[in-house]
């Protein structure tokens, strides 16, 4: 081998290649004819070409003048193929693997692809899974690539134990954690595989947990997953030590903030002296200071908690020590990633302006705003340093996802007999955040078909303005006579404060009363034929509920009035006032209270039956819908009240089997009235006297949809009113 | 190995197996047409064909809108002739499959970015080609884009009457975008801005200098008719309230 | 109903602002003690803005400005204060921005086009 350095390169011949330009080469390489043999260089070269990855071996040799780059092509992988995999099919796994037909085959990104589709296997359960790349070689340097794939069957968590738990029982700190031991008719949830980052997410469920109920000092030691003998399942055991439960001492604020008086927040504070420590209360805290001191005008707060432990008494004094945060403005705020939603729609919710003061709390607001629109997987919220220190640029990173829905549904219910509904949504219409939806039901007692149109930013104002065109049919045996409604509404909602919110609304329906029984009461006669109902009502709701889907605390009021009679032919004004109240003793033992009030008076002209008060079925349950009211004594049609009171009193609580069940028994009592029509009433019962019944029931949520028995008693009735004891509902949407 | 779904695997000549999937392509059904072309490079690796057809590939892919599977190919193609002659036409397809997914300047505008870098790629690398001289005219349309969506959010915020934020929105306008064509509206909408704020002289520099470069625009028109008073003290004018409630839902 | 009151920009403290001495205190001085400019003078250097305002926002309605705060710092051409001037809210104008926009292409998508997209996506357990 000559000597690599000194003379000038007088041409650069490349040998060995097939399919690669030779040019190609020499284009990788920083030396060209002309220069001197510069070993340095030359060694460069050498990396870069081979950098390319396009190439098995490179090597330099020099014959005289000539730099001669011999060089061995990597084959080109012809075909991909996966062997031996039943669970994750092909397309699944291709997409897993970098390498790709018709590439460069290299053995490194061959292992990396395999350990690729190993940590594959691993996130979906299998850890006793192995894959081989296996190489098949080809004339012209072709190959063809074969994974070779052993699944194994699923590794499932036979058993969660927990040990050092005193003060709370292994069932209940399973129903905290999310893994959950694997059980035969589940089969529906894949909680209970073997999932590394799923118990690191419950020790923090746990220590969450434990905060909460008062344990300081709580701290999760270790949690083990040992494999089983056979390797398919896993024992996880974590071992905790739950130390002392604490009350708050004295909880106090102090301010280093300029000519501010920390009493004037004080009400702010949420933990009580000797109430049991609870960490959810100081979070919750921090934020109503950061909001308070924010709002008299400080534009950079810092709240910290500073607790002191007391071990002994077992107490923990609190101090929120205000002082000023650092000062930096936002300097921009980026949006990106939404490639359907418009910048506008997630701009308009941020509770910061770009050139504001920086405040995490409304940072953090914002973000959950954003999330509460329903058209985003991922919603990431973070800043990043500015142009000059005291600056910062929020950068908000949205994975959208489909905010189109499609639902069939179909179920039965003890009133309205077998019910079916499909409804096409589409709740991020064009991009703009509206909402566009049609819903079609049908049901043994009648039929529904509804368009809705909402615009949540009526005006750029935080006004959800809509419409709503409808066709509604009702033709229940309870009543004498068929009912069918067609019109439009308009409506506008808006929040007046974090609770309170109104909707005005307006309504234009026609209306059809036919095929009224032969034998119907002639009050129920007189209403046959077409009519116009034109009227504009107000709901108001006074929403204090801890969760709107499930509610375990807080109260709900609700006022509704209506006004029908501007122009059409009914002319009334109808009053409801309701109120639900939810108590929890513990976390499954609940108590509802409900209470309803309702009043209808025609404006100069008497109130149609079809607007009246019915009571019975789910609302009065003992009673068939339509079972209490006035009623005619011929043909025993129920003509309906213009006055009623209506209420009931419900206990839920678990029935001892496991909480995935989902299945609660619930014991109540049902009571209300309705009573007074307008017309001669002669011939007609009608009595204002409080009907009671008492009943049992259960609801069970299975995975095919949410079902519900109940056993209702009337004790306290009229003799004309119509009872039912047995009432059932089971309804599904997939 | 068992590919059962795939058609069957059939040595063809090489002249036979690109001039059906040219066929294909000049008949329009670009899925077959990719499809064969990368039978070609696969079966004849080694074949003059095959760099040929790696391009004529991406080619139908992208005519066939997949703009994705086109780019990797292209990017193939680049990384195994990076001399090759036809080297300049795969950086400007490439450039291509960005550019015709731009989204409207209400939304992300990733597409736009990746597009300019592609675009200026090509007139960097390959200044004196025809490919050059249509990337720039693109690079200036993207450019276009990048502005106009600086002026919808600069919009947003002169609407919700948040003054400081859309004026730094129009100035960054009018630092990094001077050459596109929003610039006219951006400088109005500052004179707009300072003058709800009171700073009447900034105002009043900012319109001298729209009026001596754009003097013909119309929105000179308007800045010098909000300067002169005519409307200096209107009411907050609502204008007709259909309009308003049109332009929310619309 | 709730009305809350929020700061917008940088609205500096009249104690600070009161330390600034005309001749002397340099670029970094004024930022040191204010933090950096809101935002500068778009055709002239030497001109820093700082814009505060305190909004009050009820329930939906428009937010309210109570106040608004602008000062400007005016350096000389060796770098150092000139002048300051303060504005407030009495200055300000009401004015209407023209509706006008310039054009800009780029493909969206339309109604039919997007509700025929969720024909493809079932979504379980989507109902009430």
């Amino acid at each position: 081998q000559a000597l690599m350095s000194g003379g000038t390169i007088d041409n650069i011949v490349v040998e060995g290649t097939q399919r690669i330009e030779p040019e190609s080469v020499r284009s990788y390489m920083e030396v060209n004819p002309g220069d001197t043999f510069d070993p340095v260089l030359l060694n460069r070269s050498l990396k870069s070409i081979f950098a390319t990855g396009l190439f098995a071996d490179v090597s330099l040799k020099r014959q005289g003048g000539d730099l001669i780059v011999v060089v061995v092509e990597n084959p080109i992988i012809n075909r991909i193929a996966f062997e031996g995999n039943q669970r994750l099919d092909d397309e699944i796994l291709a997409a897993e693997t970098s390498l790709r037909e018709r590439v460069v085959f290299t053995r490194t990104k061959a292992q990396a692809d395999a350990q690729k589709l190993l940590e594959l296997y691993r996130r979906s359960g299998r850890f006793a899974a192995t894959v081989e790349p296996k190489v098949i070689q080809l004339p012209q340097n072709r190959v063809d690539l074969v994974f070779e794939v052993v699944e194994g069957d699923r590794s499932y968590v036979t058993t969660v134990n927990f040990i050092g738990n005193r003060e709370f029982s292994d069932g209940k700190l399973q129903g905290v954690v999310s893994t959950s031991e694997t059980v035969f008719w589940n089969f529906l949830t894949d909680s209970d595989t073997y999932d590394p980052d799923r118990l690191t997410f419950d020790r923090e469920l746990l220590r969450r947990f434990y905060l909460k109920e008062g344990y300081a000092d709580f701290e999760v030691q270790s949690v083990i997953a040992e494999l089983t003998s056979s390797r398919e399942s896993f024992v996880v055991t974590f071992t905790i030590n739950e130390g002392e439960r604490y009350k708050f001492g004295v909880v106090d604020v102090e301010s280093a903030l300029k000519d501010f008086d920390p009493t004037t927040v004080e009400d702010q504070i949420l933990p009580e002296e000797n109430e049991w420590y609870n960490a959810d209360l100081i979070d919750k805290t921090v934020d109503n200071l950061t909001d308070a001191v924010g709002d008299l005008g400080y534009a950079f707060v810092d709240v910290r908690p500073v607790p002191e432990k007391d071990t002994e008494s077992k107490v923990i004094d609190l101090v929120f020590s205000i002082s000023e945060g650092s000062k930096v403005y936002v300097e921009r705020i980026d949006i990106e990633g939404n490639s359907r939603t418009l910048d506008k729609v997630i701009r308009r919710e941020f509770r910061l302006v770009e050139g504001d003061a920086f405040n995490s709390s409304k940072l953090r607001r914002s973000r959950s705003r954003i999330q509460r629109l329903g058209f985003f997987q991922s919603v990431n919220v973070n800043n990043e340093p500015g142009s000059t220190p005291d600056r910062t640029v929020i950068k908000v990173d949205v994975e959208e996802q489909s905010t189109g829905e499609l639902t069939f549904g179909a179920g039965f219910s003890s009133s309205s007999g077998p019910l079916g509904s499909i409804g096409i949504r589409e709740r991020n219409l064009l991009g703009k955040g509206q909402d566009l939806r049609f819903n079609v039901a049908l049901a043994g007692s009648g039929s529904e078909a509804d368009i809705s149109f909402t615009e949540p930013y009526f005006l750029d104002k935080e006004i959800a303005a809509g419409f709503d065109i409808f066709r509604i049919t009702r033709e229940e045996d309870s009543l004498a006579f068929d009912e069918k409604k067609t019109g439009a509404a308009l409506r506008i909602g808006y929040d007046l404060s974090e609770e309170l919110r109104q909707v005005l609304r307006y309504r234009f329906e026609h209306i059809e009363i036919e095929n009224i029984d032969s034998d119907a009461a002639a009050l129920v006669k007189e209403q046959e034929g077409t009519s116009i109902k034109s009227a504009i009502s107000s709901t108001l709701t006074y929403d204090k509920l801890d969760s709107r889907i499930s509610p375990t605390d807080g109260y709900l009021l609700t006022l509704e009035n209506e006004l029908a009679g501007l122009g059409g032919d009914v002319q009334h004004l109808k009053v409801t006032l309701g109120g639900t109240n939810y108590y929890s003793f513990t976390e499954d033992l609940i108590l509802k209270t409900r209470a309803e009030v309702g009043n209808i008076i025609g404006l100069d002209e008497d109130t149609r039956i079809v607007d009246r008060f019915f009571l019975g079925g789910d609302k009065l349950r003992g009673f068939k819908s339509g079972g209490v009211g006035p009623r005619d004594q011929g043909s025993d049609d129920a003509l309906g009240g213009k006055h009623f009171y209506n209420g009931s009193v419900e206990l839920t609580f678990p029935l001892g089997l496991p909480e995935e069940f989902g299945v609660k028994g619930r014991v109540f009592s049902d009571f209300g009235a309705t009573w007074n029509i307008d017309g001669n009433d002669s011939g007609v019962d009608d009595s204002s006297n409080p009907r009671v019944s008492f009943g049992t029931g259960l609801t069970w949520s299975s995975p095919f949809g949410p079902l519900a028995m109940d056993l209702g008693f009337a004790a306290l009735k009229e003799d004309y009113d119509e009872t039912e004891i047995f009432s059932f509902s089971f309804g599904t949407s997939f | 190995c068992s590919s059962d779904d795939k058609p069957a695997y059939v040595e063809r000549p090489v002249e036979e197996l690109y001039n059906s999937a040219n066929n294909a392509l000049k008949a329009g059904e670009n899925e077959d047409a990719a499809r064969l072309f990368d039978e070609v490079e696969r079966q004849h690796p080694y074949s003059v064909w095959a760099s040929k057809a790696q391009l004529m590939a991406a080619f139908a892919l992208y005519s066939d809108n997949k703009y994705d599977d086109a780019i990797s190919a292209l990017d193939r193609f680049i990384d195994l002739h990076p001399g090759n002659r036809d080297t300049p036409y795969a950086y400007y397809l490439k450039a291509l499959c960005y550019y015709e997914q731009i989204s409207d300047v209400g939304r992300d505008q990733k597409m736009t970015r990746d597009a300019l870098s592609s675009l200026r790629d090509v007139v960097r690398r390959f200044p004196d080609t025809k490919y050059a001289r249509d990337a720039q005219l693109k690079v200036d349309l993207a450019n276009d884009h990048l502005a106009g969506k600086q002026m919808t959010i600069g919009r947003f915020y002169l609407n919700r009457k948040e003054y400081l934020a859309a004026i730094n929105r129009f100035r960054t306008v009018i630092g990094q975008y001077q050459t596109t064509t929003h610039v006219p509206e951006a400088l109005h909408r500052l004179v707009e801005a300072y003058l709800a704020l009171g700073i009447i002289d900034e105002a009043q520099a900012t319109a001298a200098v729209l009026g001596h470069n754009f003097p013909g625009e119309r929105w000179y028109q308007d800045s010098y008719a909000l300067l002169t008073g005519q409307d200096l003290e209107p009411e907050e004018k609502d204008g007709s309230w259909i309009s308003q409630v049109w332009d929310s839902i619309l | 109903c709730e009305s809350r009151v929020n700061v917008r920009g940088n609205y500096p403290d009249p104690e600070e602002v009161s330390k600034l001495e005309t001749g002397v205190s340099s670029r970094r001085d004024v930022a040191e003690l204010l933090g950096s400019p809101s935002t500068l003078s778009t055709f002239k250097d030497q001109v820093w803005y700082y814009v505060g305002e305190r909004v009050e926002k009820t329930a939906f309605y428009d937010p309210v400005v109570l106040e608004r705060s602008i000062l400007v710092v005016k350096f000389s051409e060796d770098g150092k204060l000139e002048e300051s001037r303060q504005f407030a809210l009495e200055d300000g104008r009401i004015i209407d921005p023209v509706t006008r926009i310039t054009p800009t292409e780029g493909q969206d998508l339309t109604i039919i086009q997007q509700l025929l997209g969720n024909l493809g996506k079932f979504t379980p357990g989507g109902g009430n």
